[in-house]
């Protein structure tokens, strides 16, 4: 396994406000890492900065992917570098389909125009996987969609685009319990050793599918602990005062 | 000493409100008159549509209408190069499609268009502009006649020279339970001005206008709108939408005129401005008028900047931020360039707001031009 990511000592501020305080993390290829914390603890905070959004600004430390220092990197260089982020709310794009979107996001990732016709036949398997009908590719981007075909559609993109890293930003919120099932199905589908996934949650559902391989306690800004998938039952059981310093 | 110029007066409001505000009008340079020498448009038409060139006025009584400048509409109903008539028949169904091209020949159109829709009828109307010619002027004046049930559509794309001066009087005349529908793709000239007064007299009757714009340089677009409601259960609906770059300058004034006796009438307009620079202007002034108590009007302008979480989320999915920018104006006009109803149209509608997008931003470094429906940026 090779190092995929690597965030060290990261402080971030939003708004002149501290958020991340010192935050290290890495990971390689093939892994599955959650994150879990209370509210306001810093986790989407922790997406954005990895993303590159320019509302969060890195007061200090670095972000490395593939061992490249990426830490000033435009959003779209991090994308091409092969990071994905599936958002916790899903901006709607009136005026172009899905279908249209996916593939002309997937040309400037891979640096290849996508042909319409294998284009089209992958998007439709995908979305069936997705249990997703197939004239959403037709319609505008998450126009008019339910926060469930949102999530769906933000799935739908990862499978199209192919990351390496992907990082899912509660995912299962507003998703119904098959839609938790057939997201974490294909989310797990997707997963081998060649690419890693990084989750957001509140809820332990979906990582009955994802199975973990480390999850991360984040508190005020920094992880606080570390463990395997068992700690996630110790957070179900003690919540996350226990781990408050 | 120097002469000053006296300055041309275009759309003026039906109600002006204070001078200060300098929403009133728009001012501008007199033009250096030519003559033109006779024109006839390129034309092609379907269905049950028939279709008249003429020379000189044919153009009925047009009441009060003063149009966007009374000088200027004087002239394309006394001084017109060009004429054409668009009719169908009672039941009739149909469709014409017009192209209006400038030249170092004829730089000047002077034209007049009258189009008339028997009872129960269906017209759409395709109207092209551009042309070799950059420096020149069209006078362009449009007269809608619907009859009962009738339906007519006039879609146009404007994709004059850059420095041309294009200046549209539309006059619309509904009938009971008619429809008048246009549809404007304004990105061409130096200055693009069209002044739409449409009477609602009869019952039923209804008007909807989209216009989209992308101003670009110290382009002028000037949309103005009256819409006076006399007919019980009309229906209004005016939208229009585009980005200003460079210091360009847009003006929207939408007056919708409830009349007394005109109970139950709707009427909405919206102006939506995306502001690509800090140099450039958007004036809106959205104006209800109400004389009748039992009507219902909604009103809406908004003008901002591009949205930066819609330009993070199309950024992390690999558009960089030129290509994002023009994706975010694209989905803000979009809807209006689908509603053209003519691929070809709509094509080239979009190949110039990407070509202008593109040109504007990196300054005649780039100006490839995608024939691409969605293009690949980078």
């Amino acid at each position: 396994m090779s190092e995929l990511l690597r965030v060290e000592g990261l402080h971030i501020a939003v708004e002149g406000k501290e958020i991340l305080k010192g935050l290290d993390l890495t990971i390689n290829t093939g892994e599955t890492h959650v994150i879990m914390g209370s509210n306001g603890a810093g986790k989407s905070t922790l997406f954005n900065a990895i993303m590159g959004n320019p509302k969060y600004v890195v007061i200090a430390g670095k972000i490395f992917f593939e061992g490249k220092d990426i830490t000033e990197a435009p959003v779209n260089e991090r994308a091409k570098a092969g990071i994905f982020m599936a958002f916790q709310q899903p901006i709607a794009v009136q005026g172009i389909s899905v279908e249209n979107f996916i593939r002309n996001a997937k040309s400037t990732v891979s640096g290849q125009q996508q042909r319409i016709m294998p284009f089209r036949k992958k998007l439709h398997a995908q979305m069936e996987q997705l249990k997703m009908d197939k004239s959403y590719a037709e319609r505008y981007v998450n126009d008019g969609f339910s926060g469930g075909e949102r999530k769906k559609t933000e799935i739908l993109q990862m499978c199209m685009l192919e990351p390496k890293l992907t990082m899912l930003d509660e995912i299962d919120s507003g998703l119904d319990v098959d839609a938790v099932r057939i997201v974490s199905d294909t989310v797990s589908k997707y997963h081998n050793e060649n690419n890693s996934i990084l989750v957001i949650t509140h809820h332990s559902e979906i990582l009955q599918h994802l199975k973990p391989d480390f999850v991360h306690i984040l508190i005020d800004g920094k992880i606080v602990k570390t463990g395997d998938a068992s700690l996630i039952q110790a957070i179900e059981a003690n919540g996350y005062d226990a781990y408050k310093g | 000493m120097a002469v000053k110029t006296e300055k041309i007066q275009y759309n003026q409001l039906p109600r002006p409100t204070f001078r200060w505000m300098k929403v009133n009008h728009l001012e501008l340079d007199p033009l250096k008159a030519q003559a033109a020498p006779a024109y006839t448009p390129e034309e092609r038409h379907d269905g049950d549509a028939a279709v008249i060139f003429y020379e000189g006025n044919q153009m009925p009584g047009l009441g009060d209408f003063q149009g966007s400048n009374a000088e200027e509409l004087q002239k394309a109903l006394n001084q017109a190069n060009s004429g054409c008539a668009v009719s169908v028949g009672e039941n009739q169904k149909g469709s014409v499609h017009l192209k209006y091209s400038l030249s170092e020949a004829m730089p000047q159109l002077t034209a007049q268009l009258k189009i008339e829709a028997a009872a129960h009828s269906d017209l759409t109307v395709y109207l092209e502009f551009d042309g070799s010619a950059d420096d020149g002027s069209v006078n362009f004046l449009t007269y809608v006649k619907t009859g009962e049930g009738a339906h007519v559509k006039v879609s146009k794309v404007q994709l004059n020279g850059e420095n041309v001066r294009h200046v549209e009087h539309r006059y619309g005349d509904a009938g009971k339970e008619s429809t008048i529908d246009y549809v404007s793709a304004e990105l061409g000239g130096k200055a693009a001005i069209v002044y739409y007064k449409t009477d609602l007299m009869h019952d039923e009757s209804n008007f909807n206008s989209q216009a989209m714009y992308l101003g670009h340089d110290d382009q002028v677009v000037d949309f103005s709108y009256w819409v006076p409601t006399q007919g019980v259960k009309t229906n209004t609906d005016i939208l229009t939408t585009g980005a200003l770059l460079d210091t360009s300058k847009k003006f929207f004034r939408g007056t919708i005129d409830f009349l007394r006796g005109g109970k139950k009438a709707v009427g909405s307009e919206s102006d939506t401005c995306i502001l690509l620079s800090p140099k450039v202007h958007s004036i809106s002034v959205p104006l209800l008028l109400c004389k009748e108590d039992d009507v219902v009007g909604n009103h809406a302008s908004s003008a901002g900047q591009i949205d930066k979480d819609k330009l993070f989320y199309l950024m992390s999915r690999g558009f960089n931020e030129t290509g994002a920018q023009l994706i975010i104006v694209e989905s803000n006009i979009r809807p209006v360039i689908d509603a053209l109803g003519d691929k070809d149209l709509e094509n080239k509608a979009l190949q110039a707001v990407r070509e202008k997008m593109q040109f504007c931003r990196k300054k005649g470094d780039c100006h490839a031009k995608c024939t691409q429906r969605f293009p690949h940026l980078d």
